[in-house]
């Protein structure tokens, strides 16, 4: 534990409790004890401190033991909170978690993927946030435990309510994404466009996870859009017509956007979204089904 | 005098890498105080477009471990009131005394500033500072039909706003095809990656300010005025700049304000700018409306020509952004007219970023040219020859050297324009393919510059000059110089710059530092020269015709070699010389000259635009230049680079939104105001015809960098129109603006 953080200027310190604790005990109990600013990779939380004042308390959890890394087992592939994205572009995964891999790639720029964390951002709860539409094509569910009540795990849909609201209690901590193992064969994408190539919130992003059957059918489908509505959203109606069809008859109407209620901002006009949303379903659909 | 030398012009790698890759270059905000440490300050803005100051809250602050003082208005006259310019000095971004009084004329207006032991407290006691104001009408709106309307005679450089020659309506008559069009461009900002900043160190009446600034003795000018001490008490450090563009080019309020509050609190005060702070501090290039006329006969000769620019001024700042002074010299057309007019808005104040009034009005000249041939049916390239021009269209002069059908025969061949289609036309894949083009220019400008020039006893060369490296490469191109003159190498030069203590140069802005230092460094390095053959002779020796070789420790000159440590008298440690030009061109008062100096280029784009998404990229743009001599192949074309990748932005990316209804700009920051990564640069081919022009200066170099985004965005505009067959005539192009009508 390092009991002052000094600031940058080096000239004086100042009042900052910076808890950096390495199991998750300390740090559930940390947490029932006084409010804390729970930080990982930091790369939301320090442009959000710039612009108000330092929290009095952090608490870091990038040094938990078991919130780093990826393991599989029990039919369930567990993604540790503070595992950057960085380490996940690296991580050996079936081809269905091509798409968050490629979501991984484009979250900020090289940097911001070795400090961000996957927690971090879901618990940021942005609308344009790039690791929730693929999570959501992978049908995730979130781990959440806290000293009082121990451990809970919800939908990530149930998880993220609104423009950065999740349903975290303050003396709780996300420890973990868990992905059921998807049906052998699954692939997936991930389409992101933005104002510039590369270092870019999203104008909007979609990420498809698709099956086909033997015969080059589709037998499962799920698609998720993000930065076209508060929260990104599975399209449920286009996955249900999407069963069956070959690739090559695909097509995207704007009945199947319903879910979806973009706003005009200076990054794009609601129309353009839709029309964007509508192509980028089509074009991750058929990247994710083409072999 | 001739230079044909293997220092000048070859790609030499910047002297000063090594102290900007490692970090060991020290920028304005990296230096301390030789005594003790500097409090912090942190400024207090407006919050409030229009109206005063009733009273400040200070209440929170009191009792905030670290606090130590707030400064504003009410503590009498800090700072002596500004006229604008001070002597010796070009200009002040404003023409406005802070804290002089209580009126507020635009949100983010420096209305206090607090000082504080340390960032954070200064930070948290500005947040916790209550402002009372009563506010006042506020004129926001660019279209405020209540703004006062001016038409400003002359820009800074003392270049006619207003010009007018034969008759606009009788060419309009002879002609056949006319474009009539209004263009827009939006308010941007500078964005240096190092923001401005001010450590103002007080010893007694005598004053050190290390500033992030593009002009030390401009800077010194204006803050021995404000602060009532004579100028050669002042001395402003500026050895590194991260990048200014324009906004650290004339002294701004943050400067004086700094300087006042250090003398206040009897202690340095370092004031390093938010980068929200620099969006109202230092300038932004302001929002511009230019409505373009352009008439032809059937063969693409121009008739009559009108460019009216509209753009606003704030109530203390007199920028105008001046987009038809190209329009003016240009294109060979007898009858123009040019006008300019501001409307005075409560906004924060402009000041010229990279090619102010050209790249803005380039943009809507070169898209009119670009309609005009598509109207008559003609290339647009054959359109531009067919008005080409030797004369300096505003005043009657041959341009001392020009090749500017070379830089469109070039790029044209570099760019493969053979391969261009009818709008909407070229396809592949699922992108639409277009190019698109347009004519580069900018002025030849000089400062008078003072050089002193020193020979050590290890035989090595100074060269001093109160001039900046804003980093352009100038550090580089000054050792080049003097090696060159000397017949030595740049490692043998020592560059002293970023001082005002130094012999006097002029400010880093309109891409004059290496005109300016060229004629100075040449005198210099003669009378230089000439004492050391003076020094020769003194020690019985007879130096020959040859030129002195300053090298290996040793001068030289014919057969005759005599060590640095034997010349040089033991009483001494160095033989000084100094030398320079009074000369000015391109200014008002500047040299009387039956010649016009102007850089020239071209500029073509391809771009690719995803018919699905609108997305447009740009594989490929290619610049071919006529600057004159290029000093350093190789800082030389990282100044293209740069200026075509701001191109790029200028087209696609950049913009500063307004709130209309409080004056604020809401996307005061890097993540919400784009500009160009490297995976938005694709191939960029740089071409500079290196043809010397002797007429300027005697490195017959014209100075470059500003030149390399004038017409980018047009090119790339017009390579849009020539993809999709959508003309958009407001920057930035948006994908939004091309998905509807998008052929699919
Ligand atoms: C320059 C830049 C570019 C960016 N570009 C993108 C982009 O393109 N796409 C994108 O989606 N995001 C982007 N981001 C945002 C950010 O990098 C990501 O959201 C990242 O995943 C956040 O992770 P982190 O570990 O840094 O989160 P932190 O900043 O450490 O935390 C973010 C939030 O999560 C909470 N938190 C973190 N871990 C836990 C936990 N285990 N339990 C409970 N709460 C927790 C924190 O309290 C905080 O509220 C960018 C950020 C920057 C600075």
């Amino acid at each position: 534990m390092l009991p002052y953080y000094h600031s940058y200027t080096n000239d004086m310190e100042v009042d900052l409790a910076f808890e950096r604790p390495d199991n998750l005990e300390l740090a559930l109990d940390a947490l029932k004890t006084r409010a804390f600013r729970v930080i990982a990779g930091g790369t939301d939380v320090f442009p959000a401190v710039q612009q108000g004042q330092l929290p009095s308390a952090f608490l870091d959890v990038t040094r938990i033991a078991g919130l780093g890394g990826i393991t599989r087992g029990d039919g369930t592939t567990r993604i540790g909170a503070a595992t950057t994205w960085t380490d996940i572009v690296r991580a050996e995964l079936p081809a269905a978690f091509d798409g968050l891999k490629e979501a991984a790639r484009e979250v900020g720029s090289v940097q911001i993927q070795n400090a961000g964390t996957i927690a971090g951002n879901l618990c940021n709860a942005s609308p344009a946030a790039d690791g929730v539409p693929p999570l959501l094509a992978l049908d995730a569910r979130v781990e959440i435990a806290s000293a009082a009540r121990g451990t809970r795990v919800l939908a990530l849909s149930q998880f993220i309510q609104g423009v950065r609201k999740t349903t975290l209690a303050e003396d709780e901590l996300v420890t973990a994404v868990l992905i059921p193992d998807q049906a052998l064969g699954t692939r997936s994408a991930f389409e992101k466009l933005g104002s510039r190539r590369y270092l870019v919130i999203s104008i909007c992003m979609t990420a498809a996870n698709i099956l086909l059957d033997a015969q080059g059918r589709i037998a499962q489908a799920r698609v998720a859009v993000g930065s076209c509505s508060a929260v990104a959203q599975r399209l449920p109606a286009l996955e249900a017509d999407l069963l069956g069809k070959r690739l090559q008859d695909v097509t995207v109407s704007t009945a199947h956007l319903s879910p979806l209620s973009p706003i005009d901002d200076v990054r794009g006009s609601g129309t353009y979204r839709l029309d964007a949303a509508q192509e980028q379903c089509k074009r991750a659909i058929l990247r994710a089904g083409a072999v | 005098m001739n230079v044909n030398s293997t220092v000048i012009g070859k790609p030499i790698s910047r002297v000063d890498g090594r102290l900007k890759t490692t970090g060991a270059a020290r920028y304005a905000a990296d230096h301390r105080p030789v005594e003790g440490r500097p409090l912090h300050a942190v400024l207090v803005k407006s919050s409030i477009a229009s109206g005063r100051i009733t009273g400040f809250d200070l209440s929170a602050l009191q009792s905030m471990s670290g606090f130590v003082r707030f400064v504003s208005h009410l503590d009498g006259a800090l700072i002596r009131t500004i006229k604008n310019p001070v002597d010796g000095a070009f200009a002040a971004g404003e023409e406005y005394t802070p804290f002089e009084n209580d009126r507020v004329h635009f949100v983010g207006q420096h209305i206090g500033l607090v000082v504080a032991q340390t960032l954070e407290v200064a930070e948290a006691a500005a947040k916790a500072v209550v402002v009372d104001y009563e506010t006042s009408a506020a004129r926001i709106e660019f279209a405020d039909p209540t703004a006062e309307v001016r038409q400003p005679d002359l820009y800074n450089t003392g270049e006619e706003l207003q010009v007018s020659r034969g008759h606009v309506e009788a060419g309009l008559v002879e002609a056949v095809e006319i474009v009539k069009a209004t263009y827009t461009t939006p308010i941007e900002h500078h964005n240096p990656i190092e923001p401005s900043a001010t450590l103002a160190v007080w010893d007694g009446d005598h004053l050190t300010i290390y500033d992030a600034t593009q002009g030390s003795v401009n800077d010194k000018n204006y803050v021995a005025f404000g602060m009532s001490v004579d100028p050669k008490n002042v001395r402003v450090l500026n050895p590194f700049i991260g990048g200014g563009f324009g906004c650290k080019g004339f002294t701004w309020p943050h400067t004086l304000i700094a300087a006042a509050a250090a003398r206040a609190v009897e202690q340095p005060v370092l004031l390093v700018l938010s980068r929200k702070d620099m969006y109202t501090s230092c300038g932004h290039r302001p929002y511009t409306e230019q409505e373009v006329t352009l008439a032809a006969d059937a063969d693409g000769v121009l008739t009559a020509t009108r460019h009216r620019t509209q753009s606003y001024r704030s109530l203390v700042g007199d920028h105008v952004e001046p987009c038809g002074m190209t329009t003016a010299m240009l294109y060979q057309c007898d009858n123009l007219e040019v006008t300019h007019s501001v409307r005075v808005l409560n906004r924060p104040s402009g000041t010229p970023l990279r090619s102010p009034g050209e790249a803005p009005g380039t943009f809507a000249l070169e898209s009119a040219m670009d309609e005009l041939a598509e109207k008559l049916g003609m290339d647009p390239v054959d359109l531009r020859r067919r008005n080409h021009t030797d004369i300096d269209q505003r005043n009657g002069r041959k341009w001392s050297s020009k090749h500017l059908l070379e830089c469109y025969d070039r790029g044209a061949e570099k760019i493969g324009w053979g391969r261009r289609k009818a709008p909407g036309q070229w396809r592949d894949g699922n992108d639409l393919v277009g190019l698109g083009m347009a004519t580069a220019c900018y002025p030849g400008y000089r400062m008078p510059t003072q050089t002193r020039l020193t020979l050590d006893r290890d035989g090595t060369l100074h060269v001093g000059v109160a001039v900046q490296d804003i980093g352009t490469g100038l550090y580089t191109v000054l050792a080049q110089m003097v090696a060159e003159r000397f017949g030595t190498s740049p490692e043998n030069v020592r560059v002293l710059i970023g001082d005002s203590d130094l012999p006097p140069g002029p400010l880093a802005g309109g891409s004059m530092t290496t005109a300016s230092v060229a004629a100075a460094v040449d005198d210099g390095c003669r009378a230089l020269s000439e004492k050391l053959r003076a020094r020769l002779v003194d020690m019985g020796h007879t130096p020959g015709n040859e030129p002195l070789v300053i090298d290996g420790g040793a001068l030289r000159s014919g057969p005759l070699s005599v060590p640095a440590a034997e010349v040089i008298p033991t009483d001494v440690h160095e033989i000084v010389a100094e030398g320079g030009s009074d000369d000015t061109y391109g200014f008002t008062g500047g040299v009387e000259t039956d010649k016009s100096f102007y850089s020239f280029g071209a500029i073509f784009a391809e771009v690719r635009i995803d018919r699905d998404f609108g997305i447009i990229r740009v594989p490929k743009m290619t610049g071919v230049f006529d600057v004159g001599r290029v000093i350093n192949a190789k800082t030389a074309r990282s100044q293209m680079l740069g200026g075509m990748t701001f191109g790029i932005g200028m087209a696609l990316m950049e913009e500063t939104f307004i709130d209309d209804k409080t004056g604020r700009f809401v996307n005061p920051s890097l993540g919400e105001y784009y500009v160009p990564v490297n995976a938005d640069v694709n191939e960029f081919d740089v071409e500079m015809l290196d043809i010397p022009d002797y007429d300027f200066n005697p490195f017959g170099a014209r100075g470059l960098g500003e030149i390399s985004n004038v017409g980018a965005s047009a090119a790339i505009a017009n390579a849009v129109y020539n993809a999709t067959g959508i003309r958009v005539r407001h920057l930035p192009i948006r994908l939004d603006d091309l998905l509807e009508d998008l052929p699919r």
